[in-house]
């Protein structure tokens, strides 16, 4: 009688899992026919006549680029001089040395014959004291902040206090920014300027030749994690972010690279400094805000402005980097849990909430629970083999066809990858990264759960090797 | 169980047929790109082809150096493919004017391209419509300004983006107002392609710009920066007049105009008075345009307003103070003695003072 209950137990719980990937599949695929629309006509409405007259006017809206830097004296000059080769009609950027125990600030102030300016600006954000601010002749528009120590947010928050132009570009100083990135990322803000933040692409620069702060060829990785990496990517910005934007439900931009009003954010207080995942904090409040107000406002995914990141290439870095995203995820959610299928926050407390909570925040321990009782079930004769074979097909079978939709849509929109080969490569990977690579983010994501709730806070270590070329 | 097993099985006839589907689809449709590749490069090298073999004719032909021969192979070529040729004519010629452009117009005209343009003004696909009145514009097609003018009002964006260009490239006066009447309707994007456009039509195009602004002034903002560098001196009186006028945005865009072009003593008093202004908008033209204006009696008013509460003014009349030299240093030195934000933006002011210094010292 006992093992009737069980199997019947294990049978419903397996149906419920079942349901679980299928409804998270089939939503992914209609993502990605959303994208495949959206993407269509973002090209061509932005072609390379309207970037020229961007260009070309007065009226572009010039961006302070906040760098947050901590302990980065190896690549802090390098990062600088990348970035002011940027080709944008009117931009600063302002290097926040976030209390940094090595000597990024001294290395920075050499490289570039920086000297402590006496500033005044308006300080409407709360941040760690600044010690000091410093500034050069010879590139007017760089500016340095020594600050106490208090976090990446805090950083990001001191040099908003800086800025002084409308828009504020949140950058990693270790990644990249394509030539043409910000006159790119800059469009939704012109085409509405209602819109609140935008945030562009970010690609995977292992395995591209990177030369003077530049990416001059774009190759796959020859790392296996990092090839995983870039058909997750793909999947997640170009099928994810680009329907959840068209929705006006993007909750995530990322913090590697996202353009914001500056307005805006001083009006909801700054980034928050007690998260891990304080991009998609900031992104969330300003929703929130917003709808509060009852205002008009956009928050945009670009999918052309491309940012290019190192990507980790061990598992130990890797899971840590999961591990912080999922507690990142999980803080946010709970923080806005008011959101949460509230109708007075639209399609973001009635889908876009609800979705966060359901396949990032409870995904992990989901798929993790479900692909253990399955196999133990089934080898230990309590579950139907038509169940694990009905899982496979849900999970990794539907899960491989939408990675391959991931590359298609690559394909059909930017074709950044050049070869054909390529092309070919990339979609292989999203077949075989369904067998191993996925139930190993599941797994460091389950981790993340865990240690959310046993309350760990900090990043993790995070090494790269650097993309420098000497 | 069997109620569960049932609909295992029913999720398995669902799911198996639609993903034997699926897959099938995503397949035959990587195949097809694969082989799209394939076709589209062998395009690209034919038309790369066709270019390293026409654009040398076409660039001498531009240059008034084109045999009789080039000339039969030019219209032969126009004739089996007039886009292509269009568009090797067009390229060269948007960084060109005068001659060239005119030599230009001549060969899309025999070769027949100007007319497959102006038929494709009103093509189905929006994509060709801009092309065409893009081009048009380039190669100066005055026939076509009604077309261009009607095309200001297309459906398509991207459409009215070029009409505004194109305008703007043609020259031709009637333009400026048919731009400026849509530009407060427009989107922000569009805006800035209309500015563009009236930049294009230069100097030229002063009076129509100034007779536009004088009927409807609330267009004075978008094209602040625009009218010093068209109108010039001529702009002085309207924007003298609109120093005083109801829209704060307009009274602060005529004082960034007079700021730009100069203040002679009449805009001096305006900008003394727009001061006291209810608007920080108006404030921080006002104080912009007397630090401009290099006159030392100013320095004493621009003192007053570091302690302003809108940061905004007191940073722009700190800037406009280092601006008069030795009136503006000596009112910043008074200000940098105390604390507060006053004394904040004069020390900072102060440093850039010495530091240009240095730096000048440095390069001489």
């Amino acid at each position: 009688m006992l093992r009737h209950y069980v199997i019947l137990f294990l049978s419903v719980f397996d149906l419920g899992v079942l349901a679980y990937f299928l409804v998270l599949n089939t939503l992914y695929l209609v993502f990605c026919v959303v994208a495949f629309v959206k993407l269509r006509q973002h090209r061509r409405r932005w072609t390379s006549q309207e970037l020229s007259a961007l260009m070309r006017s007065p009226a572009t809206p010039g961006i302070s680029l906040i760098v947050p830097a901590y302990n980065e004296e190896a690549t802090i000059c390098e990062s600088v001089r990348s970035l002011l080769l940027l080709n944008y009609p009117s931009f600063e950027i302002v290097v926040v040395v976030d209390g940094a125990k090595d000597k990024t600030m001294e290395v920075l102030a050499a490289g570039y014959e920086m000297q402590p300016a006496p500033a005044s600006y308006a300080q409407p954000i709360e941040s760690q004291p600044v010690k000091a601010v410093y500034r050069t002749l010879r590139y007017p528009d760089l500016v340095a902040i020594d600050k106490m120590n208090g976090g990446k947010a805090d950083a990001i928050n001191a040099g908003i206090n800086a800025a002084r132009h409308p828009l504020v570009c949140v950058i990693d100083a270790d990644s990249l920014l394509e030539e043409h990135a910000l006159t790119r990322a800059v469009l939704p803000f012109i085409e509405d300027p209602d819109t609140l933040a935008a945030g562009g692409i970010v690609r995977i620069v292992n395995g591209c030749t990177v030369e003077a702060g530049k990416v001059t060829e774009v190759r796959l990785p020859k790392n296996r994690l990092a090839m995983f990496q870039v058909v997750e990517y793909l999947r997640a910005f170009l099928a994810g972010r680009v329907a959840l934007s068209a929705a006006n439900a993007l909750l995530i931009i990322s913090g590697a690279f996202g353009i914001f009003k500056r307005e805006a954010v001083i009006a909801v207080g700054g980034f928050r400094a007690d998260t891990v995942g304080e991009d998609m904090e900031i992104v969330t409040r300003l929703h929130r805000r917003a709808r509060e107000a009852r205002q008009r406002y956009r928050i945009v995914f670009q999918p052309d402005p491309v940012c290019w990141t190192e990507a980790p290439e061990s598992r130990k870095i890797l899971g840590s980097q999961r591990n912080r995203w999922q507690r990142g995820t999980m803080q946010v959610l709970g923080y806005h849990k008011r959101m949460m299928a509230n109708p007075r926050y639209g399609v973001v407390g009635l889908f876009a909430m609800p979705y966060y909570l359901l396949f990032e925040a409870l995904g992990p321990v989901i798929e993790f629970s479900g692909f253990v009782v399955t196999i133990l079930a089934v080898s230990l004769g309590l579950l139907d083999w038509r169940f694990a074979e009905l899982l496979f097909l849900a999970a990794i079978a539907y899960g491989a066809i939408i990675s391959v939709g991931a590359v298609v849509l690559e394909e059909l929109s930017f074709r950044r990858y050049p070869r054909a080969t390529d092309l070919l490569v990339l979609a292989s990977v999203g077949v075989i990264e369904n067998f191993g690579y996925r139930q190993l983010t599941t797994y460091w994501r389950l981790k993340g759960v865990i240690d959310f709730f046993k309350k760990k806070q900090g990043w993790g270590t995070m090494t790269r090797k650097g993309f420098a070329k000497p | 169980m069997t109620t569960v097993l049932r609909i295992a099985d029913i999720f398995r006839q669902v799911l198996v047929p639609f993903l034997i589907g699926a897959a099938a689809l995503f397949i035959v449709l990587l195949v097809a790109l694969v082989v799209q590749r394939v076709i589209r490069s062998s395009i690209d090298r034919r038309r790369a082809l066709l270019e390293s073999r026409f654009q040398p004719l076409v660039d001498r032909w531009l240059s008034e150096r084109a045999t009789p021969e080039d000339r039969a192979r030019l219209l032969r070529f126009g004739r089996r493919s007039p886009l292509l040729l269009g568009r090797m004519i067009v390229a060269p010629l948007l960084s060109f004017s005068g001659g060239p452009v005119a030599l230009g117009a001549g060969l899309a005209v025999d070769a027949g391209v100007a007319e497959t343009w102006r038929q494709d003004i009103r093509h189905r696909q929006w994509w060709r419509r801009a092309e065409a009145i893009r081009s048009l514009g380039v190669i100066k097609d005055a026939g076509s300004f009604l077309a261009m003018a009607v095309a200001l009002d297309d459906d398509h964006e991207e459409v009215r983006a070029a009409a505004v260009e194109a305008l703007g490239r043609l020259g031709d006066f009637r333009a400026v107002q048919e731009l400026l009447a849509r530009i407060p309707e427009q989107s922000r994007h569009q805006r800035v392609r209309i500015v563009d456009a009236l930049r294009t039509l230069g100097a030229d195009g002063g009076p129509a710009l100034m007779e536009s602004i004088r009927r409807r002034p609330d267009v004075l903002p978008f094209v602040a920066d625009l009218v010093p560098a068209i109108c010039g001196g001529a702009a002085t009186e309207e924007c003298l007049a609109l120093c005083g006028h109801g829209d704060a945005p307009v009274r602060a865009a005529a004082l960034n105009v007079l700021g730009t072009i100069g203040l002679d003593d009449a805009g001096f008093y305006y900008a003394l008075k727009s001061l006291a202004d209810d608007d920080a908008g108006v404030r921080a033209m006002a104080a912009r345009a007397l630090g401009r204006s290099g006159r030392d009696d100013a320095a004493t008013y621009l003192g007053e307003h570091l302690q302003e509460g809108n940061w905004t003014v007191a940073a722009e009349s700190a800037r406009a103070l280092l601006g008069l030299h030795a009136a503006g240093a000596s009112v910043l030195a008074a200000s940098a003695t105390g604390d507060g934000q006053a004394a904040a933006l004069a020390k900072q002011m102060l440093w850039e003072r010495q530091a240009r210094a240095r730096a000048s010292a440095g390069g001489a």
